[in-house]
């Protein structure tokens, strides 16, 4: 395999100059197999939300290929899954005629919700999906929202997430608030019962609605009816940021939280917001947290690492590593975030600005290890380095999960890697 | 095309991807967003294909569509040319270059002089009124006019397949049919498989064949183009039954004059014997008659209704096929909208269609499969052929077990 050229990253930004996903380019210059698009992502979660519907529009290509993560037209509550393809005229001329008669007939069929998943091809023509709902919505009994989802303007998947999260806010209706009651949002029912957080919550008689992928429409739309909004995900903060600003639901982020301090003041915020007394429910966390950190301090001292697993939420985690004297060379972005911002600027402080790219194919990255020499990595590493480079993947089962509990799992996973048990704990808590 | 339920037909360029994908020793890349080829990848592995040609695809963003840029594909290209060595990189437009207009076939030849050892292939079966059957045609056809070399007719004769390609239900099945019953009959082997099992280096040496067998009419312009360059013979068809095996068979014995080995069909008959001595009965004394209804590619809808009725005793009920430049009075196009109202569960006789339609219509054996879309994985790489003598068996048999089992 020929070695890449010196110059070879300096197509790459470094992360304080990052703006937007724009500024994340590929790592290598051709994708094999590449990333999933918005589409793909946001039709798996239509469906998997129980009650709503989805229609994909696009071309041939994004229906025919949207079947593989919507294999049946219709779901077991009577959602829809339809498409809808734009032919050689409509590419030209716009397809607001079709697709209105497209929604009557779904509404007709007696859908509760569809999601419209515009694709690449009707977000470049510039069809205007907003104004085609609000001329057909008091027609129809079925709600409409839309998301674009276009391909072209991201590298990965997650936009099609979380703006079809964000998109539900549009069809939910202010209720009375419960006093004691509180949303997840992107809760992983396995890490439920785990977490002292929500078996604190739990004892302190919050209701507690659980908001992810596997909730139904129904429990989405009465979902401001929530004294709090605690975000576990990335993908949800959008959605509490929406609900915010459309029904005053206050917020909680806990899903960028890995420090101490931090898990604390964001479990202090949400205590105040509930007007609750948590007591010494997060000691045992805290402290474990604590040992985890000083037992890994010699061992992470120094550690350059790369983070490249695409289930990571990379720039905070970072930031907490940096914290812990790590030094992050280079990132694997699969998307960039606003909130990313502040932790680009912690980087930053601590000293560190890792390149950051888009990764495309495995294989080629050879020479990009061989060129920066990471000491550590966050995902897996090409075949041929693994006897070389520490690394620990299965990372996405982190995803969902928080607080101290999280942070001390990992370091666990790193000091493993690196061969020296680190936590007190000795199993795994996730 | 407007709304749909089930899957759409696909478009030329998933025709020209698909049949493109299988080709050893090339690389394929794609101007366009990524996922398309992520999943174009995932479907060619459910239909039975690992993709043998690397394929890659350059991504696209607002600033190349806004400026018309290029550049992810020029260095794609050179990372490929420089990486894999291929022998020819095939360069396809996804939907959003076609639609701005973007010229590959420009921009191929001007980055064709700086890489001297690997042949740039644009295609171009991108047009937004352009679906699967025609792509697949172009693909053929530009490969067979573009790849093939000046080379004098093999010593032993042989013989190309034009037309195995991955969106044919089944095709590993009946292509390996087809190689077994050409090595009995004639002792002939295949010198290029086109597509589904060939390489760049087949495809330039296929004008030394004896004989081109093509098995679906999309091949026939490929197939007439190397008649008038090579002067190669040609045969049309899909050789479906017992009996329409073996005048399949005497057609390119025709062509080759050269005679069918005998005991080779002595054998294959003795094999059948005990299907076929109890099929054409077995049908006859139901008490309903047997009908059966098939959708699917015209050439196999065709293929095995004749086998079906003419052979068993079959009595043919609903046919159509899948794509509307195929349609005929007796063969029409069914869109999603006719079938889906016509072949429902309460529909009665034998059914073969695809994957999507069995479903639909409450059949549970797949096995009565013929066309994708697949509900399933086609992965495993023995099935039994419908094509040839033992697919004659396999299908006597299925139907029989079918009746047994519905009837």
């Amino acid at each position: 395999m020929p070695v890449l050229h010196d110059n070879m990253l300096t197509h790459l930004k470094k992360l304080s100059t990052l703006q937007s996903n724009k500024g994340v380019h590929f790592l290598t210059p051709a994708a094999i197999p590449g990333s999933h698009c918005p589409m793909n992502a946001a039709a798996r979660l239509a469906g998997s939300i129980q009650g709503l519907s989805s229609l994909i529009i696009g071309t041939q290509e994004c229906a025919y290929y949207s079947r593989l993560v919507l294999r049946e037209p219709y779901g077991k509550a009577g959602e829809l899954h339809w498409m809808y393809v734009l032919d050689a005229n409509e590419v030209v001329f716009g397809c607001r005629e079709g697709l209105n008669q497209a929604l009557i007939e779904m509404d007709q069929a007696g859908t509760k919700a569809i999601l419209l998943i515009v694709t690449c091809l009707p977000d470049l023509i510039g069809e205007d999906m907003e104004a085609i709902i609000h001329e057909l919505q008091p027609k129809l009994a079925a709600r409409l929202i839309s998301i674009s989802a276009p391909h072209f303007a991201c590298n990965g998947h997650p936009s099609g997430i979380w703006r079809t999260l964000e998109a539900m806010a549009g069809i939910m209706q202010q209720c009375t608030i419960i006093p004691h009651s509180a949303n997840l949002l992107g809760l992983h029912a396995a890490s439920a019962s785990e977490i002292p957080l929500l078996t604190s919550l739990s004892a302190a008689g919050v209701k507690l609605r659980g908001l992810g992928p596997d909730s139904t429409l129904d429990e989405f739309l009465s979902a401001p009816d929530a004294a709090i909004n605690i975000v576990l995900s990335p993908y949800m903060a959008p959605l509490a940021k929406r609900m915010a600003n459309d029904f005053s639901t206050p917020f909680v982020y806990l899903h960028d939280k890995y420090s101490i301090d931090d898990i604390d003041t964001a479990y202090a915020r949400i205590g105040e917001i509930l007007d609750l007394d948590f007591g010494d429910a997060f000691t045992k966390g805290r402290n474990a947290l604590k040992k985890a950190q000083e037992r890994a301090d010699v061992n992470l001292s120094e550690l350059s690492f790369f983070a490249t697993d695409t289930s990571l939420d990379p720039i905070p985690l970072s930031a907490y590593l940096s914290t812990q004297g790590m030094k992050p060379l280079l990132l694997h972005i699969e998307e960039f975030y606003q909130e990313d911002r502040q932790w680009a600027q912690a980087l930053h402080t601590q000293g560190h600005d890792p390149l950051v790219c888009h990764r495309v194919n495995n294989l080629a990255e050879v020479s990009v290890f061989e060129m920066l020499k990471p000491a550590f990595n966050l995902g897996s590493v090409p075949p041929s380095l693994k006897q070389k480079i520490s690394h620990v993947d299965q990372l996405h089962k982190m995803n969902g999960t928080f607080g101290h509990e999280r942070t001390t799992w990992l370091l666990d996973k790193i000091m493993q890697a690196l061969g020296t048990p680190a936590a007190d704990l000795s199993k795994e808590v996730m | 095309m407007g709304l749909h339920r089930f899957h759409p037909t696909p478009s030329g360029r998933m025709g020209t991807l698909w049949a493109l994908s299988s080709i050893r020793n090339a690389a394929l890349v794609e101007f366009g967003s990524m996922g398309h080829m992520l999943y174009g990848r995932a479907t060619l592995k459910r239909m039975g294909k690992d993709p043998d040609c690397k394929l890659y695809s350059t991504h696209i963003n607002e600033s190349d569509i806004a400026m018309g840029e290029t550049n992810r594909l020029t260095r794609a290209i050179a990372d490929i040319a420089l990486r894999d060595q291929p022998r020819v990189i095939f360069v396809l437009p996804s939907t959003i270059p076609e639609m701005i207009g973007t010229d590959l076939s420009a921009l191929c030849k001007e980055l064709q002089t700086s890489y001297p050892h690997v042949r740039l292939l644009p295609f171009e079966a991108g047009g937004f009124n352009i679906e699967l059957h025609r792509g697949v045609q172009e693909t053929l056809l530009l490969l067979a006019t573009t790849l093939p070399l000046d080379v004098p007719p093999t010593p032993n004769p042989t013989f190309n397949l034009i037309g195995s390609c991955t969106d044919l239900f089944q095709f590993n099945a009946d292509t390996q049919e087809i190689v077994r019953m050409m090595e009995g009959a004639f002792g002939l082997k295949p010198l290029c498989i086109m597509t589904s099992d060939t390489s760049v280096e087949d495809i330039e040496h296929m004008g030394g064949a004896h004989i081109n067998l093509v098995i679906r009419r999309e091949g026939l312009s490929a197939a007439c183009h190397l008649q008038q360059q090579f002067g190669t013979p040609l045969v049309e068809g899909r050789p479906y039954g017992m009996q329409g095996t073996y005048s399949w068979l005497e057609q390119i014995a025709q062509i080759l004059d050269k005679p069918i080995n005998q005991s080779f069909i002595l054998q294959e008959q003795a094999e059948a014997r005990p299907i076929m001595e109890i099929a054409p009965g077995f049908f006859s004394h139901q008490k309903k008659t047997v009908k059966l209804s098939i959708g699917g590619h015209a050439d196999v809808v065709a293929g095995i209704l004749t086998y079906a009725c003419s052979e068993l005793g079959l009595t043919p009920d609903l046919c159509w096929c899948d794509s509307p430049a195929m349609a005929t009075e007796d063969l029409p196009y069914w869109q999603e909208a006719q079938w889906s109202q016509t072949i429902t569960n309460r529909h009665q006789g034998l059914l073969m269609a695809s994957g999507e339609v069995l479903t639909w219509a409450g059949r549970n054996n797949l096995a009565m499969q013929i066309a994708n879309p697949s509900r399933g994985w086609q992965m495993y790489p023995y099935s039994p052929p419908y094509m040839g003598f033992r697919g004659a068996m396999n299908l006597a048999t299925m139907w029989m077990n079918e009746v047994v089992r519905i009837l």
